[in-house]
């Protein structure tokens, strides 16, 4: 094991500034994690190299603030009976094999293309999957929210649902019983996700609600558990290279850990479909910062030119609207806890006749 | 106590169409005052108070309940309303329908969420039950309770707010030396990830306590759902009856 604690470049001087930024973000993500599942700590990896936090140490100590954040979430979840942990720990499963692909196709990528063309792979990918599967969650989203009847399961859910084919398996709290072989790629699809843009819920969450039949709640309760398990494999294995920075781990975990209970508490105030609103909203957005970050890879690989002015800029651009995203994610949570909370003691039937 | 009731008494033989607001546990919750007041406001009925002493606690019942019927029919009072007051002891369900039959023209019974569901499963009245509290312990529910076990949720709080700030303090006063001993990796791993679940676990106890007590709390669907399936099930149990009856949608349009 190559011990690289003690080089100077690795961690950074804390100050005032960096540790009340750091919680901020902690506590917007835990919230946005709580209330979705996931997708709360993307911002952090950048956010911490933007304070000079090395790129691996970003990554490492990300992870490592994720895996207890989200156990706490799915702790939370469970209570509230949330939590299929069967369907969780199944999927978590596959997406362990996921991530290992994952990781050998961004290995490949970065042998052949160098940095430039891993980052933009990666950020392809964001767009790519973000785009496609944000709209269609947002757009399902909106038809629910203009009906006003509860969720439906998705016709391509029931179709997999109703083939009988070995083996089985129930999951009683998600109300669910489908072939064992179904499961896999969700699972899979999340773990290749989260190894490469470090988010598997952007798919694992819409993959159990269309693929499989589950519920938004519990879809989103049930990826937490995922997150926690591979968080936990990913920070053993990153601890285990001496990558984890305790200090920046431990401050964003007391952001994350109280954003991370107001957001599984506000899952139970606001309609189901709010946390698909929410999820598809910063997945679109986040799409858009993506986007506006690919010049700069293609103008490294040399496919396209531009000046290193309009470079900062866009990077500069993309950057914010990451920031944003969590923030509006965070807003509509509130919001929506807020709205829910002033007309929570009347039953929901009266407060529907309103 | 007693001159209330007796002064309300007077009251309670009126003429007008009233809500029956029944207690739980000799308490009428915020929910349930503002609720009942706002619906008798609206329809221009009367309240009748009643608390049932179910577990003949005597003394201490009637001087529970005489504060918190105090506070409904003050808030009525303020509201315009007419309000009488009165405790019966023994089963909750025939005190109920003594006292429908004894004041006459009660149109609706308003109940709390809490209340036992077996002990009200045959009133011949519609029952609208309000759900109380977000609460486990019943929220404003019982206020010599609630300020028990509010000194409890700021004590734990406190004390794990104390042990979450004694454990950063542990680790930042000794940063250098602790980052160094966490990246040193090989089996020194287990140090970070033991680390940060103790941390989650003390710091995440912290954060819900402290969630907790400043009021925000999981609402309980269960409860609401449980309260719409006992409204159906009693409108489907009424309209096998074959005497008249008034029929209150439970669901009407209600802007408090």
């Amino acid at each position: 094991m190559h011990d690289i604690g003690n080089e100077a470049v690795k961690f950074i001087d804390l100050n005032l500034i960096y540790v009340v930024f750091l919680f901020l973000v902690g506590f917007i993500g835990g919230l946005v994690s709580g209330f979705i599942g996931s997708g709360g700590a993307f911002v952090l990896t950048p956010g911490m190299m933007s304070l000079g936090v090395p790129g691996t140490v970003a990554v490492a100590s990300n992870m490592c603030h994720k895996f207890p954040k989200a156990l706490v979430g799915a702790y939370k979840r469970f209570k509230y009976g949330q939590v299929d942990l069967k369907l969780g720990l199944v999927l978590a499963a596959s997406a362990g094999v996921g991530v290992q692909l994952g990781i050998r196709i961004q290995r490949l990528i970065l042998e052949r293309w160098g940095p430039a063309g891993s980052d933009l792979y990666v950020s392809i990918s964001f767009v790519v999957v973000l785009l496609v599967v944000g709209a269609y969650v947002f757009r399902d989203a909106m038809k629910i929210s203009k009906s006003g009847v509860g969720e439906r399961v998705a016709l391509l859910a029931r179709k997999l649902q109703s083939i009988n084919l070995w083996p089985m398996i129930t999951f009683k709290t998600a109300n669910v019983r489908i072939s064992l072989w179904f499961t896999l790629p969700v699972g899979f699809a999340t773990g290749m996700l989260a190894a490469t843009i470090a988010v598997g819920g952007f798919i694992g969450v819409p993959g159990m609600i269309y693929m499989l039949g589950v519920s938004g709640l519990v879809a989103s309760a049930s990826e937490l558990v995922i997150a926690f398990v591979m968080g936990m494999g990913g920070s053993i294995n990153w601890a285990m290279h001496g990558m984890v920075d305790i200090r920046l781990v431990l401050i964003i975990l007391a952001g994350s850990l109280l954003g991370v209970q107001l957001g599984a508490i506000g899952t139970t105030y606001v309609k189901e479909y709010m946390i698909k609103i929410v999820m598809a909203t910063i997945m679109l957005i986040v799409a858009v910062s993506r986007a506006l970050a690919i010049p700069n890879y293609l103008n490294q690989l040399g496919v396209i030119s531009i000046g290193q002015g309009t470079i900062t800029v866009l990077g500069t651009i993309s950057f914010v609207s990451m920031c944003l995203a969590m923030l509006v994610g965070a807003i509509i949570i509130l919001a929506s806890m807020w709205r829910a909370r002033r007309s929570a003691y009347i039953p929901e039937a009266l407060a529907e006749a309103r | 106590m007693s001159d209330l009731i007796g002064t309300n008494r007077k009251n309670a033989l009126r003429n007008g169409r009233k809500i029956l607001v029944v207690a739980n546990k000799g308490i009428f919750t915020e929910s349930v005052i503002n609720h009942c007041v706002q619906l008798a406001g609206r329809l221009g009925y009367e309240l009748a108070a009643l608390s049932v002493d179910a577990q003949c606690e005597g003394r201490a019942f009637e001087n529970r309940s005489a504060e918190s019927a105090k506070k409904l029919c003050e808030s009525a009072v303020r509201n315009g309303l007419h309000c009488s007051a009165m405790i019966r002891s023994g089963d909750i369900e025939s005190a109920v329908e003594d006292a429908i039959h004894e004041i006459k023209r009660v149109e609706i019974v308003v109940m709390d969420s809490e209340t036992n569901s077996e002990s009200i499963r045959n009133i011949s009245v519609p029952v609208v039950s309000v759900l109380s509290a977000f609460n486990d312990k019943g929220g404003n529910a019982m206020p010599a309770k609630s300020e028990s076990s509010k000194a409890k949720a700021i004590g734990k709080t406190v004390g794990y707010g104390a042990a979450s700030a004694a454990c950063y303090a542990a680790v930042f006063t000794n940063a250098d030396t602790v980052t160094q001993i966490c990246s040193r990796g090989g089996w020194y791993a287990a140090i970070p990830i033991a680390a940060v679940l103790a941390i989650s676990f003390v710091h995440g106890t912290f954060a819900h306590h402290l969630w907790s007590l400043l009021g925000i709390e999981a609402l309980k669907r269960d409860q609401i759902r449980k309260t719409e399936y006992k409204v159906i099930e009693k409108r489907k149990q009424q309209r096998k009856r074959p005497r008249a009856y008034a029929y209150v949608n439970p669901f009407h349009r209600i802007d408090l």
